[in-house]
């Protein structure tokens, strides 16, 4: 686990043509013993020593604007001019390690879950599934053009390399994959992985000699106006996405149909649906319609979706790959699932659910 | 602040549910229902709990439903608010 986070920082620091020297900040998210080690990875501080990093600036956490929230982080922190090249991680161990686990037994149970864990709501998969409940109550939504989430990304995974699985998905293996909690299959849910995602936030100043032209940072979304608590939220028809979304768009005079691809988190498949909406790349309620057939969201599509495979197929990075995918298509650097059918100038990148919802749009230089 | 514990009718409608059909948890027969009530008292008013004594096919969004306090095994003078489908209805 720590090897993976290192040799992980190594490969993205070759990669940005800088020496781990030039490291002069460390983000991550969630921090050491989060959920337990498959979850959390190895804490901050392991990675920091290992690395031999002497950092200015470093953060890592779990209560933040999502899994993008130590990016948010190191993005101000060199804006602030604490740090000039801020290492931002996310390392998991989820499939040797286990996801993490609510205990059942015990006495007492603490805090929030206290509401949620006697009823068996012990997994973020019953959590949502009464969010995706309510929204096909109230928009119609099918089970088919849930599944179109899973199928497009399992396309793309086709090309990937890296990815978990790779074989076709077609809507019948879908529609029979077992129930996990109505209406999320199998195939709904995503994959866990050992693995290890880096990316390296510079300072503005601070780019010029490197390997790639910087994505840069067009603007951030954090914001979170509900009641943040999986079980208290007041629309389950939407996520914190919902606000992080608005805030997004109104910090840039860009808009929605400029985007060329987008990379939307989808732990379980009804959460790229609400990123979908949140970013207004479609119009509210209209997901269901603009995923179904998979036309859309191909590579070619008028919208290429999750192009890397995402985590249903790709395997369960949580957040930060689609980050990593974000900045290689905005560099042309995505090999066989590059999106070659146009331009791309700006990426939508999204992260989370329920009330940890963070995104961020980039764009080329110039 | 005057926040305390206030007396309700445990009277609701079905939010939302799911049928949970994944063995989260050893030993509790499945499917079972995880729904989100919201009772009579107030919009929003909402409490995540179990759907009991009805077939996962027969719950619905919009289902009136009153509580049942069941006693949690080996928790002396413990018991859980669940919910099950109204009388008459």
């Amino acid at each position: 686990m720590l090897s993976l986070a290192c040799e992980s920082a190594l490969a993205a620091v070759a990669d940005a043509g800088l020496e781990m020297g030039d490291i002069d900040g460390y983000c991550a998210y969630p921090g050491g013993l989060v959920g337990g080690a498959g979850f959390s990875g190895p804490s901050s501080y392991q990675v920091i020593d290992s690395l031999g990093i002497q950092p200015d600036w470093h953060a890592a956490g779990a209560e933040v604007p999502g899994q993008l929230g130590p990016v948010m982080i190191a993005a101000l922190a060199v804006q602030a001019g604490l740090a000039r090249h801020v290492l931002v991680q996310r390392t998991v161990a989820e499939s040797t390690l286990g996801l993490p686990a609510q205990s059942m037994s015990g006495g007492a149970i603490a805090g929030d879950f206290s509401f949620l864990i006697p009823f068996y709501a012990v997994s973020p998969a019953i959590w949502l599934a009464l969010y995706a409940t309510r929204y096909m109550h109230e928009y119609g939504l099918t089970q088919e053009q849930l599944g179109w989430v899973a199928l497009n990304s399992r396309r793309h995974a086709a090309r990937n390399p890296r990815a978990v699985f790779r074989d076709p998905l077609s809507m019948d293996e879908y529609l029979s994959s077992r129930l996990i909690a109505t209406p999320f299959r199998l195939y709904d849910c995503d994959v866990p992985v050992d693995g290890s995602t880096s990316v390296i936030v510079s300072a503005a100043g601070a780019t010029s000699g490197l390997r790639h032209q910087p994505a840069l940072i067009e603007s951030m979304g954090a914001a979170m106006h509900g009641r943040p608590l999986w079980d208290q939220w007041e629309d389950l028809t939407t996520t914190a996405s919902r606000d992080a979304g608005a805030q997004l768009w109104s910090r840039t005079s860009l808009r929605p149909q400029d985007v060329d691809v987008a990379e939307l988190y989808d732990g379980f498949s009804f959460l790229t649906i609400t990123w979908l909406e949140a970013l207004r790349l479609v119009p509210r309620g209209g997901a269901g319609a603009f995923l179904d057939g998979g036309v859309n969201t191909d590579l070619d599509g008028r919208l290429p979706l999750n192009t890397w495979g995402g985590q249903l197929s790709g395997g369960r990075l949580h957040g930060m790959a689609f980050l990593a995918e974000g900045c290689q298509q905005l560099w042309g650097d995505a090999g066989e699932h590059q999106v070659t059918a146009r331009p791309v100038n700006l990426v939508a990148v999204a992260a989370g659910g329920g009330n940890t919802c963070g995104c961020l749009l980039l764009r080329r230089p110039g | 602040m005057d926040i305390g514990h206030q007396p309700v009718s445990g009277r609701g409608t079905v939010h939302s549910v799911t049928s949970v059909h994944h063995g989260f948890v050893a030993g509790v027969d499945l499917p079972y229902l995880v729904a989100l009530i919201e009772l009579d008292e107030q919009p929003g008013l909402r409490l995540l709990t179990n759907v009991v004594e009805c077939a996962p096919e027969q719950v619905h969004i919009g289902m009136r439903v009153s509580v049942v306090f069941e006693p949690v095994e080996g928790a002396d003078g413990v018991s859980l608010p669940r919910f099950r489908p109204e009388d008459g209805r």
